[in-house]
């Protein structure tokens, strides 16, 4: 079976969620949520990759605090790797253009992310991250 | 009265003047670990925990935030408890008004988010002023 990407959705932003679905269905399956509390642990801990998107800064504030209460049950042991998009418009509004503030880097380095990027800079990314996707998931 | 404060490892000499303040006003510190004996009813929980956080930095802003969402996640911080947030003086001055700090102390409920200056000079003292008058 080919592997599959969890993607939890913007309530916000669809276009955004929009890019991401189709970056990530070119090279695996993809299950599309808002809420990661809605699927079973079992089931995120299979996820090659697991991919909040936040359209604004106050549901990147409520998403973090979501995806820490995951970690508890859903660690880095587990196969599932964790990446954190934001939107653009985030880091415009927090005047902090071309980079990442540090407080949002280390909140989500500390809920244990592999990568954390901007809407604009996933687009470049993800395409090269998703390259190291397996043929085959060992784990279904 | 007794409050359970966590301070910063980087920022040890502005942690001990909070905690210097806090017993000069009669304040006990004491560890979280408290929380778990409270909430198991193994010691008398009469009055609301006064909870304060120190971020030294901006790293420690971080780790802080997720720390208060630990304990309320756990059960082990109330509504009714005080939770207060010091921001210390090397703390970027962009986040005196950041919306996504804003928005994290929202969603924690943290009642109280102040600098370091204004905590020592005002603050602590009306906070634990509130706590004890409740």
């Amino acid at each position: 079976m080919m592997p599959y990407v969890v993607l939890k959705r913007s309530s916000v932003d669809e276009l955004g969620n929009q890019t991401l679905a189709q970056m990530i269905e070119e090279k695996c399956r993809l299950h599309e949520t808002y809420n990661l509390s809605w699927l079973s642990d079992d089931f995120l801990k299979r996820a090659w990759l697991i991919v909040s998107y936040s359209g604004d800064v106050v549901e990147f504030a409520a998403d973090i605090l979501a995806l820490h209460r995951m970690r508890q049950r859903i660690t880095w042991r587990d196969n599932s790797g964790l990446c954190i998009v934001v939107s653009d418009d985030i880091v415009d509004a927090q005047g902090t253009q071309k980079r990442i503030s540090d407080l949002m880097f280390f909140i989500t380095e500390f809920i244990g992310r592999e990568c954390f990027y901007t809407l604009s800079f996933a687009k470049t990314w993800f395409p090269k991250l998703l390259s190291y996707v397996p043929e085959h998931s060992e784990q279904e | 009265m007794r409050a359970i404060f966590r301070g910063s490892q980087e920022g040890k000499t502005s942690s001990l003047a909070i905690e210097l303040f806090l017993e000069s006003h009669g304040v006990s510190v004491v560890s979280d670990e408290i929380l778990k004996e409270l909430r198991a009813g193994e010691v008398p929980d009469e009055e609301p925990c006064l909870m304060i956080v120190y971020a030294h930095e901006d790293v420690d802003i971080a780790s802080g935030l997720l720390y208060i969402h630990d304990l309320r996640m756990k059960g082990l911080l109330r509504d009714r408890d005080v939770v207060a947030l010091i921001l210390g003086n090397l703390v970027a001055e962009r986040y005196r008004g950041d919306l996504f700090l804003s928005s994290m102390v929202r969603l924690l409920s943290v009642d109280v988010v102040t600098t370091l200056d204004l905590a020592i000079g005002r603050v602590l003292a009306s906070v634990l002023n509130d706590v004890s008058g409740r």
